[in-house]
């Protein structure tokens, strides 16, 4: 009888396993995985969060969402893998809620379409994309590539070198170790706040967002601020600097000190505001 | 009531669930009641099922590769590109410039900053290919769009909606900037701002083109 | 899959339409074994229809100019090759061969060996034995999903004809394969 009853529960739980998930489900899962390992992280809709911890696993809570198919969590060697699988013909899915920690050591790669993406806590270099997503990264990641179509991107890790970039979203940059910054977007306020090393790079370019760095006083670098129809507002440099003012744009470019580091904001309509701190 | 002559000759459209929902009915209505008709109706299901499982492609004996590619290589066969018509035709082809212009920024982007720096100038060779590249520009975007076209019904209103609306503003701040570039011709820095927004248009469209359904 | 494969061919298509032959070699490699299998049971000849695969393959690459997506390229490129066959039969009288879906009881020595197509040998014995008008609807409609209107355009026929041309198989296949 015992048997017959497995075999039910069995085909039942098999049954239950190809459908689509009728309702919203709670994730709790675990799985060891290497201290220093790959994690990758896909999810359509609804929302990201990533943290750092001293386990040596990945364990993954929250909600999937209605209508998903399944949760796909697999640990390969040193590659985790985390993907809210959808069906193919689902007229309504609802976003999953994602909240996951890994080795604080993991790098880590996340998508998603509209999900928002949070991390923190992570020693590895990032890889956040999304579409219409907040994407925001906190923690000592050496490295960071934050990129979101719509949706604001904030790095405040403390990282050497960071790619920030948006079409329409705001960008903020915030690093007390900067040696290669690139941020980019084509409209939305762009702001960096933090130290640039020596011999250390900032490179920010828009169409008409409004730009505000906010660097050291006794920054030394090479500076080249350009503009087609923006105001440039520069804490540093003297107006005799300024090289050209005229219908076709202001460009200043001047060097502080030995000129190790160098600064390049180029805007074609939107503002340049530069201020010591 | 109709007779067996008449509902096997609808049978097929029946099976194929082309009837009109009144004759649709009475064709059932008599299935229920005649068997042999009954038995037609299966064994055209039944032939139908069978058709479904024959395989959909078959290997070829040899590889047909090399006698197409002999064909499509000699002039007489070369896809007609007709210069400065604004046919879609024109438009949409010459998208082998996306294929090479995506290598070529990819080295551009490794070899030179994308930005550019302090005390560049306007003496710098690799620029003069930002102007002459234009085209090829308008023409990925154009091949890509239409790509980006086959997917719209699998993609959600809102996702659709934000990848149009940031389309729609980086061709807004194209404009304006090709425009001023016209009265600053020389502008190498507008012009790599140009390339820059181009290059994101066209990550934004192979995003698109990408995204899994649902999204 | 079909997913996956609709969204490679997307970048292929792009480039091919600019001429790019290695993009288009790719949309071989991926659709020839279907386009193989469509030619081989519309014309019921298995050889004939490597041939008339590699004609719709160059007949498509001159057609993609004009190719806007507005439809997927997999259906676009069917029926490019439905009318590489429909123009070929018309051009040709062909002597029907039967069963070479199967067999190749036609090649002589030294040629590549017969290869069993399809488990469902029956059936596909039958569709190569129907008569020609009969044995094209029902492999488009019945076999590769083209509707009777897109059936009617590409091989001329009259609205209606199509239908009576399924019927027609049908009932022939059923007679044979009881």
């Amino acid at each position: 009888m015992w048997k017959k009853a497995w075999k039910t529960l069995a085909a039942a739980a098999a049954a239950m396993l190809t459908l689509s998930l009728a309702a919203q489900q709670k994730i709790d899962e675990k799985r060891p995985a290497a201290p220093d390992g790959l994690v990758t992280v896909s999810n359509v809709s609804g929302s990201v969060t990533v943290k750092g911890w001293s386990q040596p696993e990945v364990a993954v809570s929250g909600t999937l969402g209605k209508g998903s198919e399944r949760l796909e969590f697999e640990v390969s060697g040193d590659r985790t893998t985390i993907r809210v699988i959808l069906p193919e013909n689902a007229r309504r899915v609802e976003g999953s809620d994602l909240e996951i920690r890994v080795p604080e050591s993991s790098r880590l790669e996340v998508e998603t379409v509209s999900a928002g993406i949070s991390v923190s806590g992570l020693s590895g270099g990032l890889s956040l994309q999304s579409v219409s997503g907040a994407v925001s990264a906190t923690g000592p990641a050496p490295e960071v590539d934050a990129h979101s179509v719509s949706g604001p991107v904030v790095v405040e890790t403390d990282s050497r070198k960071v790619r920030a970039k948006s079409v329409s979203g705001e960008v903020t940059v915030r690093s007390n170790s900067a040696q290669d910054v690139q941020m980019e977007n084509v409209s939305g306020a762009l702001t960096f706040e933090g130290v640039l090393f020596r011999e250390g790079s900032l490179e920010i370019s828009t169409v008409s967002g409004r730009v505000e760095a906010s660097l050291p006083r006794d920054l030394a670098a090479r500076f080249s601020l350009e503009t087609f129809s923006g105001d440039i507002s520069s804490a540093f440099g003297t107006g005799r600097d300024l090289e050209e003012d005229g219908p076709v744009g202001k460009r200043l470019r001047f060097t502080t000190g030995s000129g190790a580091a160098r600064v390049d904001i180029q805007t074609f309509s939107g503002d340049i505001v530069l201020t010591g701190r | 009531m109709m007779d067996c002559r008449r509902v096997e000759a609808l049978l097929d459209d029946y099976v194929d669930g082309c009837l009109p929902e009144i004759q649709a009915r009475e064709v059932e209505a008599h299935l229920g009641t005649c068997v042999p008709c009954a038995r037609s109706e299966d064994e055209i299901r039944s032939l139908l099922r069978r058709a479904g499982y024959l395989p959909i492609a078959l290997e070829p004996s040899r590889d047909l590769w090399p006698g197409i590619e002999a064909e499509i290589r000699s002039p007489r066969r070369e896809s007609p590109r007709r210069a400065g018509s604004l046919s879609l035709g024109w438009l949409a082809g010459a998208a082998a410039a996306l294929v090479v212009l995506t290598s070529a920024v990819t080295l551009w982007v490794t070899r030179y900053p994308p930005y550019p720096q302090g005390g560049m100038g306007r003496s710098h060779p690799e620029l003069a290919f930002l102007s002459a590249s234009e085209p090829d520009y308008l023409r990925a975007r154009a091949a890509l769009l239409a790509a980006l076209d086959d997917r719209r019904a699998s993609l959600s209103p809102e996702t659709l909606r934000v990848i149009e609306e940031n389309l729609a503003a980086m061709d807004t701040a194209l404009n304006s900037m090709k425009a001023a570039l016209e009265k600053d011709p020389g502008n190498r820095s507008l012009a790599a701002l140009i390339e820059a927004t181009y290059r994101e248009e066209i990550r934004l469209l192979r995003r698109a083109a990408s995204l899994p359904a649902h999204a | 899959m079909e997913q996956a494969l609709a969204n490679r061919d997307t970048f292929d298509v792009a480039a091919a339409k600019g001429g790019d032959q290695a993009a288009f070699e790719r949309l071989y490699r991926a659709h020839a074994g279907r386009i193989l299998a469509l030619c081989a049971r519309l014309t019921g000849d298995r050889s004939a229809a490597e041939d008339l695969t590699q004609e719709a393959f160059v007949k498509a690459w001159e057609g993609l100019p004009s190719f806007r997506g507005e439809c997927a390229f997999a259906s676009w490129l069917h029926r490019v090759a439905v009318r590489v066959v429909l123009d070929e039969a018309r051009a040709k009288v062909r002597r029907p061969r039967t069963m070479s879906l199967v067999t190749d009881p036609g090649r002589g020595p030294g040629s590549a060996p017969p290869r069993a197509a399809s488990s469902d040998v029956d059936l596909e014995r039958a569709v190569a034995a129907l008569p020609e008008g009969a044995r094209r609807v029902f492999v488009l409609h019945d076999v590769h999903g083209f509707s009777h209107e897109e059936i009617a355009e590409l091989a001329g026929l009259a609205p209606g004809t199509s239908k009576a041309q399924l019927h027609r198989a049908r009932k022939l296949l059923r007679e044979a394969l009881r």
